[in-house]
């Protein structure tokens, strides 16, 4: 196992920069996600990293090895592929075994080393089937299997669940975790779907338009996204982005939403808000809270659509013309139409500049 | 549509006019009568001549003897059996079916590998390649023939730049006439093979090799363990194809040679046509054809076979 390092990568296709001069550090046994939507390359930059794309520009080192500009074949890492590129003409022992068979291992051992990654993976009844023969799940893990028998120096893995149904997709992110806990590999993981990010991950790496926009723990993302683009990248439902005027009252300092001028929402102070300086205010959907009494600032809002999932409601009221998405846990949801008091948690609050960059709160409330 | 006139006319669907209406419109009927006209047109061209051949070679039709016509049985089945000239012809047959095979299927998987990944002039590349096919095969060897020729043919003339070789008549030697044929041919029937190897080439997922790559496999372990495999049907299907092809040729041979040197290039097919046209001797030339033929018959049988297989999504990139 080794650590992996990204220092000022580039990649360009014609006058197209894909990856503006990324730097990202992941350390030895460490779960790193790279998550983002369509096209802010991360998957290109998994691909660099794997020889497959090559960089235009910086370095990328994996343990004390510059392996920029060296064949895949010479980097010692493993992929699990989205589409699991399973050689379809061979059985899964075969499948399993083609690395250490490139490698020039014998027959005895090889034939040891599958049955011991295919144990691992509760194959042992499928090595002899062919790749045709398996379910998705089976196949996912013949490819894992193919990544894990080799003891590479970092597995990477390219939305490898992406093709998979939700609930196998709960599962085999399950196993992906333990996996790595029971191997204690550098392991690099590429997708699009927040949730898996979230519940994955030793840190994230967010990315958009071939920057990196934030990397921290999963709690620091959730919790202190540096930008407005982080913050309703991750979370579900999306947090509520109000952009508006701050202005100061006699109860200390409140936002002016644009999308409804009418209204006053309560601003956490010991913050410097220039006057009247545009903001945008998040609010997480779990941090609004529904009353019965209109709120001290009176927000009332109509309840306009609302999304149960059994445990949990997304409901969205309308404050005319400002909608805004609460998390409801375990209640019965209301009804369509039904006017509601809000009341929104004042310590919960982000709060972005015009930039979208967050503003720091320089003291405690 | 059916319904309404049954219950208009007011009979039972099941009674016989319904049954006979439901079957050529819904049952197999139909399609036995959509394919009636061109199973008679095949009937007539293909069908009425093999059962001509079949009843001659029974006969005794020699033009040289007009008077001895008549019915003889099995007399041309044993004559063949004892005739080493005609197991000869097989024998050059198979050689020729063998090396244009071998040619056709290396030289197109070459051309193959070499273009499916250009992208710069990609459609010029392509048409280098299949250019030969474009060019009929009497054409072709009237080309070959000069290129050939012992006197003034661009062949020898390149081979008097190489040292310790001379020049050589290569249609007229009979060591080298079957070998030079063989060239031809491939020349001519190998774009084939190459439009079946570069649509297998694409259909091979790239994904493939990009995780060989990451196993560690080099270029030729690609090829061996993800290319050959996935085209494996592709490569039994033009091979029984060439096969085919190869056993029945005919123009570029009795173009070129006309089955000389002293039968050296004698062909099945080349021999059937000189007993038929030189010997003038029919009967004996239709056994020679239904030999040819029952050859052609395995060989479909294999490709048959080979097709089914694939159909059942036991094959690679088919």
């Amino acid at each position: 196992m080794a650590d992996v390092a990204f220092r000022g990568v580039e990649k360009t296709f014609g006058n197209l920069t894909v990856i503006h001069g990324v730097n990202i550090d992941i350390a030895d046994g460490e779960l790193v996600v790279f998550v983002g939507p369509s096209g802010c390359g991360k998957s290109t930059l998994l691909r660099m990293l794997a020889g497959l794309e090559e960089s235009t520009g910086g370095n990328i080192t994996i343990g004390d090895d510059v392996v920029t500009g060296l064949p895949p074949k010479d980097r010692d890492i493993a992929m699990v592929f989205q589409n699991y590129a399973l050689y379809p003409h061979m059985t899964v022992a075969e499948n399993i075994g083609f690395p250490l068979r490139m490698q020039g291992m014998s027959s005895g051992e090889r034939r040891e080393r599958v049955t011991e990654a295919a144990g691992l993976l509760g194959l042992e009844t499928y090595l002899e089937r062919y790749p045709r023969e398996l379910s998705g799940g089976q196949r996912q893990r013949v490819a894992v299997g193919r990544a894990i028998v080799r003891k590479p120096r970092a597995f990477l893995f390219d939305e490898p669940l992406s093709n998979l149904d939700a609930a196998l997709r709960v599962q085999m992110r399950k196993e992906v975790k333990l996996l790595h806990r029971r191997l204690g590999a550098t392991m690099i993981f590429v997708t699009h779907d927040q949730v898996e990010a979230m519940t994955l991950a030793d840190r994230i790496v967010v990315l958009r338009d071939g920057r990196v926009e934030q990397t921290g723990t999963p709690e620091d993302i959730y919790k202190r996204p540096a930008n407005s683009f982080v913050a309703s990248f991750i979370g579900s439902p999306p947090i509520n982005l109000v952009e508006g005027a701050v202005h100061t009252g006699p109860t200390g300092p409140y936002l002016v939403p644009r999308a409804n001028p009418e209204i006053a929402i309560q601003l956490p102070s010991g913050l410097d808000y220039a006057p009247a300086q545009e903001i945008t205010l998040g609010v997480r959907p779990e941090h609004l809270t529904l009353r019965n009494k209109t709120g001290e600032l009176g927000l009332e809002g109509k309840v306009v659509f609302c999304e149960n999932s059994g445990q949990e409601s997304a409901v969205t009221l309308d404050l005319g013309g400002l909608q805004l998405i609460a998390s409801l846990w375990g209640d019965d949801p209301p009804t369509i139409g039904h006017r509601t008091g809000l009341e929104i948690q004042t310590a919960n609050m982000l709060l972005f500049d015009a930039a979208g960059q967050r503003i720091e709160p320089k003291a405690t409330m | 549509m059916t319904t309404l006139s049954h219950s208009q006319d007011g009979k039972r669907p099941g009674n016989p006019p319904g049954r006979l209406r439901r079957f050529m419109t819904e049952g197999p009927g139909f399609a036995v009568l959509m394919l009636l006209p061109a199973l008679l047109v095949l009937g007539f061209v293909i069908g009425l001549p093999m059962i001509k051949a079949v009843i001659l070679s029974f006969d005794t039709i020699t033009l040289r003897r007009p008077a001895a016509a008549g019915t003889i049985g099995l007399h041309n089945y044993s004559r063949l059996l004892s005739d080493p000239d005609a197991w000869g012809a097989v024998l050059r047959s198979a050689l020729y079916m063998l090396g244009t095979v071998a040619g056709s299927v290396s030289l197109a998987l070459g051309a193959a590998l070499l273009t499916h990944r250009v992208i710069r002039l990609r459609a010029l590349a392509r048409l280098t390649f299949l250019l030969p096919w474009t060019v009929p095969a009497v054409v072709t060897a009237l080309v070959w023939g000069v290129m050939y020729d012992g006197n003034f043919g661009v062949i020898n003339r390149l081979l008097d730049v190489v040292p310790f070789v001379s020049g050589h008549d290569w249609l007229i030697d009979r060591q080298t006439a079957l070998f030079a044929l063989i060239i031809a041919q491939v020349w001519n029937e190998f774009p084939v093979a190459y439009i079946f190897f570069l649509a297998g080439l694409h259909s091979i997922p790239e994904e493939l090799y990009e995780a060989a790559k990451i196993d560690r496999a080099g270029a030729f372990a690609q090829f061996r363990f993800i290319t050959l495999p996935q085209l494996r049907y592709i490569i039994a299907v033009i091979v029984i194809l060439l096969m085919i092809l190869g056993f029945k040729a005919f123009p570029i041979i009795f173009i070129l040679t006309g089955g000389g040197p002293a039968g050296a290039t004698e062909t099945l097919t080349v021999l059937t046509y000189n007993t038929a046209f030189r010997s003038l001797d029919f009967s004996y030339s239709a056994t020679l054809g239904i030999l040819a033929v029952l050859v052609s018959l395995v060989l479909v049988l294999g490709y048959l076979r080979v097709m089914a297989r694939a159909d059942t999504g036991k094959g690679g990139a088919v």
